[in-house]
């Protein structure tokens, strides 16, 4: 994943591209190595059944890392998270889909922060993982939304009017 | 073996004597063999009698052996003896009696979650005069039968008080395999490589087992099913990024246990302040763990025959 491209456009009610993500043992065992994460759950079967877990599970905090790469590859170079906060609710097995998904709650003042709220899926739809943030868009960000809002309202025909928003120092 | 049942220790219980042992030229032969002390009023009667005794004598750390044996035989096998520290009183023959026992002076509980047992011991000869004063202290196992150990718990972790600081220096290299761990891309700023949001984990000292404070819980005599994080929090001042050395300090918050659907969940939440080098605020984060624990409910047998 990876992108250097800011959005087109900001407004409360957005969603993020979905992401899918499929893990492996190995991604799990790599996992652990780089985050120094060395529960057995995460890469020792048996254990991970005695414990109750039908197979080995991804880390939460692979999960997270996940909505949070979502967030930041959505929000352009230069954006990152200045806070982010995530809860587990169940749990994903090893090799299974992970849909990443996101949306925009909030657009601060002076367009260049947002809040989000982000979330993983099973295949059936059950969120597993829900998380917030507040996305701190690129330090260019101002100039080239200023411009994208520009070529969005050129361009856009949607008849939305969340324009005004983004046309802040102009 | 008539052991004292582990969970009824308390200062004052009595162990039950062992004895009257009557010292055999076998013993202070098998003692001498398997310690190599030799010397030979211990098992020769004509060298006994030329410095003046009866008859050979019973080495002392022999008598002491025999009070370990029965410390174990008490407190259990799974018993741990970290101090022991014995004075020999008497000279005891091949031929006499002795009788051994022990009485418990105190009981603590130690941070970790297990109780430290501080016992005095003794040997007695068969005219009640002392042949051996002992004192030994046992680390026992997390009392059984008993819910989870809460209580103790908070005085492992230190609840409310700092716990631990740790310093890390992040390299690139740390950064990029966290970054093709998670999938994820690589950024840079001035040339600085920058770590991803959640790369706060890999600084974290518990997830690291750096400071392991409650590794006991993962030795109580319930069943664990299932648990993992429960949530994390970060909120940065700046992003991480290689160079940076990090002091993580961290503060357990809040301990308590809670009844779930299925079984007794035990929640530690801890923060860490990340700092760096200029001591100056990078992150601060919060983290919640659960573990669940299949623990019996001593007041439900009776509502589940119902």
């Amino acid at each position: 994943m990876s992108t250097t491209m800011p959005p087109a456009r900001l407004e409360k009610g957005q969603e993020l591209p979905t992401a899918v993500r499929f893990t492996t043992t190995a991604q799990l065992v790599r996992y652990a190595g780089a985050a120094h994460d060395f529960s057995g759950i995460h890469y020792d079967m048996e254990y991970a059944k005695e414990r109750g877990f039908p197979t080995v599970i991804v880390h939460g905090f692979l999960k997270a890392a996940f909505l949070s790469e979502l967030a930041c590859a959505w929000g352009g170079a230069g954006s990152w998270l200045k806070s982010f906060a995530v809860r587990y609710e169940g749990i994903d097995v090893v090799g299974t889909p992970i849909v990443c998904r996101g949306r925009v709650t909030e657009v601060m003042p002076g367009n260049d922060q947002v809040a989000l709220e982000l979330w993983t899926e099973r295949a059936d739809g059950t969120r597993t993982t829900r998380a917030t943030g507040i996305l701190q868009l690129g330090e260019h960000r101002g100039a080239d939304d200023r411009a994208g809002a520009r070529r969005a309202g050129d361009h856009d025909d949607s008849g939305n009017d969340n324009h005004d928003h983004r046309e802040t120092s102009d | 073996m008539n052991g004292v049942r582990t969970q009824t220790l308390e200062a004052g219980t009595e162990f039950e004597a062992r004895g009257p042992v009557v010292i055999g030229l076998e013993d202070t032969v098998r003692w001498a063999a398997a310690s190599g002390d030799y010397t030979p009023f211990h098992f020769d009667p004509a060298a006994a009698a030329d410095r003046g005794f009866r008859g050979p004598v019973a080495h002392g750390p022999w008598k002491s052996a025999v009070l370990r044996s029965l410390l174990d035989e008490w407190l259990g096998q799974s018993s741990t003896l970290v101090e022991f520290d014995a004075r020999y009183l008497s000279a005891d023959c091949v031929g006499d009696e002795l009788t051994f026992g022990g009485v418990v002076s105190s009981v603590e509980a130690a941070d970790d979650g297990s109780r430290r047992v501080r016992c005095d011991l003794w040997a007695r000869r068969a005219d009640g005069g002392q042949s051996v004063a002992a004192t030994a202290v046992v680390v026992v196992d997390a009392q059984p039968g008993g819910g989870l150990p809460v209580d103790r718990l908070k005085a492992a972790v230190k609840l409310g008080e700092d716990a631990g600081s740790f310093v890390y220096r992040v390299d690139r290299n740390d950064i990029l395999s966290f970054v093709d761990a998670i999938g994820g891309w690589s950024r840079a700023d001035d040339d600085d490589t920058i770590a991803p949001t959640t790369f706060f984990a890999a600084l974290d000292p518990v997830e690291r087992r750096d400071l392991d404070l409650d590794a006991f819980l993962q030795r109580l005599p319930f069943p664990m099913r299932g648990g993992g994080n429960a949530f994390n929090e970060v909120d940065y001042v700046r992003p991480i990024r290689e160079g940076d050395v990090i002091t993580v300090t961290t503060r357990y918050t809040d301990v308590y246990e809670k009844k779930g659907s299925r079984g007794t969940l035990l929640f530690r939440v801890r923060t860490n302040e990340l700092r760096d080098a200029d001591g100056q605020l990078v992150a601060t984060t919060r983290c919640g763990h659960v573990l669940t624990y299949d623990v019996p409910d001593p007041a439900a047998t009776g509502e589940a025959s119902a």
